[in-house]
């Protein structure tokens, strides 16, 4: 079997999070062949694989999203009625059109094509408030539409199976193999690839319209238009998919709830390996303080500070001579924020008692943690979750993505395990102490927490289960049994 | 420094008809001043009967005159356009001190092509050592003065350019009266060189007293010049086109040497440079429109896209810019039209006034008519510079030049009674090419703007 697996942003590029899962997916399956289309900004710098490639790759293609394309060959003649039509049907909610784009468009052909401009106004006219900037619809339709237009016009690869691991550019890349070759699609989403863009769209201060939006007393147009770009390509990517996976409850009641026909949806959760986890639970020991840990990425949606306060917190009650706290992750993601950590450990007066680790096996940490923490703003599923739970450690975690699922257990036999741990508001580094507190105190609910963790996570989320699953999802929709 | 752009804005956009007059007046004084003080002075030169001072010797102070100008405008053209670029980039980020040095350099780029050119021309005509000192100096001389009336020009300071050529002719004048009978051709030329020494020192020195300076000289020039290469092929194949022509006769069996050792070819020359006075009408109006009513629908048009206009703003401002380069090529049809009709009229009187030729009366008529469609060839090439649509202006400079040149062997096999109709022919079809091209162009401004930039 051949999966054309799409990923955009993550693997091989990224490690942790999706990278870390797709290539777990891969090498579990030695029996699939994957051939791997990473999305990926731009060529300069060039992105350095950050996993060694499976036997069972049979190619890894990088595209770039940012990076203008040499020119394409005879396009449709009609392509631009084609775009036009594509625009106003899913406004109305309707994919199909988008089986009939034409994509092939490149910069020389955009810049002498009176037909592009053409649409470009008609569009304007038709969509745009009156008195909108047009330099700032110029500029926006520019941005929104030539990514897609380089992720469109990628080589395709004729496979048994394609698979996106998120909606929006690769979800459009794979709907479009979809389209192309009548190939079953399977998408998974991690988080929720389309409300992340959200947050960020509205965050953000590059988006033009803010003072427009001001004195109309309206919305940001702008903003709202990448919404809904974001929007279209979850809904083509839906629209396409045959099967739509999520990776627990809440996450598969959004995408039912923003267009996904619920009888292709299904929640298959992360797994990990527990022989991986088994020495270490084995070898768990005290170190005579108490050891609190967070294993991620030194970036701004992990959250570093609101821990590195709430360890400042905990400090001072505890006294820095009995407290040890590890951030095991790559610091190099983000220099300027991983700066400015060390400072705040340095202006806490925390230097010995706070280590920035950098990129490096969790699993000896895990031998001596007695808490591990995650003060995330946005996850899934986080992986660090269940490795701490397989190795009996209790977590303090905040509420996102499934993470009250994990803790606290899902409806039924899984809540009878008992919590592992606590859930925590989002940037709230008092609740976060208050948590770690309680714990510190309590060493036979520490234990409890530990041992309900281990046991969820024997149950529901072991690597081989996934696997299955994905196995078994490929052979049905190949065969056209599911 | 004061420009005439303020005064002149005021004179023109006053309704009084008076102070419309003067407006134009003043136009037409900053637009052809340093060229009239030139014939003049070459007039009066004839007229002053200076001893020892033969006609042979003033026909050949014509040509080395002539020469001069016409090599050193050709070689001026490598340079003006991305001159002009540059300094009225480094003033648009309000980089006055950049203006200074950035003159110093072009004027020292200026000199070093001239300066070769001058070594190839006189190892070419040897002349007597003392004509090629004195030639070499007035080359390298008009070429500095060149180089500065760029400058004034983008700094819009005409009264500066004027005075100094008041100053500079009256000198050349006077030294001329003493130096002539002295030393013969070499002292007139010496004389004229002189005075444009005297001209570019006024221009330099009024540069430095007005501006300060970062350094003593910059090549910024080059670096705009490298990344806009189609400004060094439009100068150059502007200023080439106007003297292919020429030279094409001056190689040809009519042409006569002078004792300057230079050729020329008074059958085609003298009615040509007759006609090029009719230009003025035209010149002025290309000035005015192109500095004013075009240049401010220009500027709205972009300070529009700059503040995010709508795009039916932004089309309404589109079709003013149309508009005013309407009014403006059907103003220079008119008025140079009324001019052009009434010397081919005026003609035989002209012709027979100043004692010419027959032949130079066919040419006169022909280059009247030549010079009328080429004005309006210009107006078109430099709307296109003024809207940086360099292909346009690349491609309608390079066929003028191309046709020009064709147009002046042709009608140098047709026979004499042809002579001046090459160059109606290049002008039209110039005129031809372009004018379509633009206008289309113009029509969808926005779009060109807009699809221009993307992926920018």
């Amino acid at each position: 079997m051949h999966v054309c697996l799409i990923a955009e942003g993550s693997y091989p590029y990224v490690t942790g999070g999706v990278g870390k899962w797709t290539h777990d997916l891969i090498v579990s399956l030695p029996e699939v062949e994957f051939t791997v289309l990473s999305l990926w900004p731009h060529d300069n710098p060039e992105p350095v694989p950050r996993y060694p490639t499976p036997a069972n790759v049979r190619e890894l293609r990088t595209s770039y999203v940012l990076t203008p394309h040499q020119s394409q060959p005879k396009p449709a003649r009609d392509q631009f009625a084609r775009l036009e039509e594509f625009h106003h049907e899913i406004k109305k909610g309707n994919v199909c059109p988008f089986a009939k784009l034409d994509p092939r468009i490149d910069l020389e052909r955009l810049k002498d094509e009176p037909a592009a401009w053409k649409l470009i106004t008609r569009l304007y006219h038709d969509y745009a408030p009156q008195g909108t900037s047009f330099p700032d619809y110029f500029w926006t339709w520019q941005a929104t539409h030539l990514p897609l237009f380089n992720v469109l016009t990628a080589p395709l690869v004729e496979a048994d199976v394609v698979h996106c691991i998120s909606t929006g550019y690769a979800g459009c890349l794979a709907a479009l193999h979809k389209a192309q070759f009548n190939i079953p699609l399977v998408t998974t989403e991690h988080g929720l690839y389309t409300r992340e863009r959200s947050q960020e769209i509205w965050d953000s201060e590059w988006i033009p319209g803010e003072e427009e939006a001001h004195a109309r007393r309206s919305g940001n147009f702008f903003k709202g238009w990448w919404n809904r770009m974001f929007q279209s390509l979850e809904r083509i990517t839906y629209g396409y998919s045959d099967r739509i996976v999520s990776l627990f409850e809440a996450n598969r009641r959004y995408q039912i709830s923003h267009g996904a026909a619920e009888d292709r949806t299904r929640v298959i959760p992360n797994g990990i390996d527990l022989s991986l986890y088994e020495n270490v639970r084995k070898s768990r020991r005290g170190t005579g303080k108490y050891h609190v840990g967070l294993v991620g990425r030194v970036v701004p949606i992990k959250d570093i500070k609101t821990f590195l306060n709430a360890c400042k917190i905990l400090a001072d009650r505890t006294g820095a001579a009995k407290l040890e706290v590890s951030i095991i992750g790559p610091k190099d993601e983000d220099p300027v924020y991983s700066a400015q950590c060390e400072e705040m450990i340095r202006a806490f007066g925390l230097g010995k008692v706070v280590r920035l680790v950098g990129k490096s096996d969790p699993r000896p940490f895990y031998e001596t943690l007695d808490v591990s923490v995650l003060t995330s703003l946005s996850e899934g599923q986080p992986m660090v979750v269940l490795e701490s739970m397989a190795c009996g450690i209790p977590v303090v975690a905040t509420e996102v993505g499934s993470c009250r699922e994990l803790l606290e257990g899902r409806p039924g036999e899984d809540r009878d395990f008992g919590a592992s741990g606590r859930i925590t508001s989002l940037a709230d580094p008092g609740e976060t102490a208050r948590a770690l507190l309680e714990l510190r105190d309590a060493p036979q609910l520490r234990r409890d927490m530990g041992r309900s963790g281990r046991r969820r996570v024997e149950r529901y989320y072991r690597h081989d289960l996934v696997r299955e699953a994905y196995l078994d999802l490929y052979r049905n929709l190949l065969h056209g049994r599911d | 420094m004061a420009g005439i752009s303020l005064p002149l804005r005021s004179l023109l956009g006053s309704r009084s008809f008076l102070a419309q007059a003067a407006g134009y007046a003043y136009s037409a004084l900053a637009m052809a001043g340093p060229w009239l003080l030139t014939s003049f002075h070459m007039l009066l030169l004839g007229r002053l009967d200076l001893p020892g001072i033969t006609l042979a010797d003033l026909q050949a102070f014509q040509s080395v005159v002539l020469y001069s100008y016409g090599g050193s405008m050709v070689l001026t053209g490598l340079l003006q356009l991305p001159a002009a670029r540059h300094l009225s980039d480094r003033l648009f980020v309000k980089d006055r001190a950049a203006v200074v040095p950035s003159f110093t350099g072009t004027a020292i780029l200026s000199l070093v092509l001239h300066a070769a050119a001058g070594m190839v021309a006189v190892i070419l005509l040897r002349p007597p050592p003392a004509l090629a000192i004195a030639e070499g100096a007035l080359l390298g001389s008009v070429g500095f003065v060149s180089t500065g009336m760029i400058f004034l020009g983008v700094l819009r300071s005409f009264p500066v350019i004027l005075g100094a050529f008041v100053v500079g002719i009256g000198t050349a004048l006077t030294l001329s009266r003493f130096l002539g009978p002295a030393l013969g051709l070499p002292g007139l030329v010496a004389g004229f060189a002189a005075g444009h020494g005297l001209i570019g020192a006024v221009f330099l020195s009024r540069l430095r007293a007005e501006f300060p300076a970062s350094g003593p000289w910059a090549f910024g020039v080059l670096s705009t010049a490298a990344r806009r290469p189609a400004l060094i092929v439009i100068g150059l194949a502007t200023a080439a086109a106007i003297w292919v022509d020429k030279v094409v006769f001056w190689a040809s069996p009519w042409a006569v040497r002078t004792a300057a050792g230079l050729w020329t070819c008074p059958l085609y020359d003298n009615g040509f440079f007759l006609a090029s006075f009719t230009v003025i009408p035209a010149l002025v109006v290309i000035f005015v429109r192109l500095e004013g009513s075009f240049h401010d629908k220009y500027a709205q048009f972009y300070e529009q896209l700059r503040r995010g206009a709508d795009l039916q703003s932004i089309r309404a401002g589109r079709a003013e810019i149309v508009e005013s380069f309407l009014a403006t090529l059907l103003r220079i049809a008119v008025i140079q039209g009324m001019v052009t009709m009434a010397a081919i009229l005026l003609a035989p009187l002209i012709v027979q006034h100043l004692g010419l030729d027959w032949i130079s009366f066919y040419v006169f008529r022909a280059a009247c008519l030549g010079v009328y469609v080429q004005m309006l060839a210009l107006a078109v090439l430099l709307s296109a510079v003024h809207l940086a649509l360099y292909r346009v202006a690349v491609t309608v400079s390079l066929i003028h030049f191309a046709a020009n040149a064709a147009g002046a062997w042709a009608t140098r096999l047709a026979g004499p009674e042809y002579l001046g109709f090459g160059a109606v022919a290049a002008g039209a079809l110039a005129l031809a090419v372009g004018y379509p091209w633009v206008r289309s162009i113009l029509s969808n401004l926005e779009r060109h703007t807009f699809m221009g930039q993307v992926g920018a």
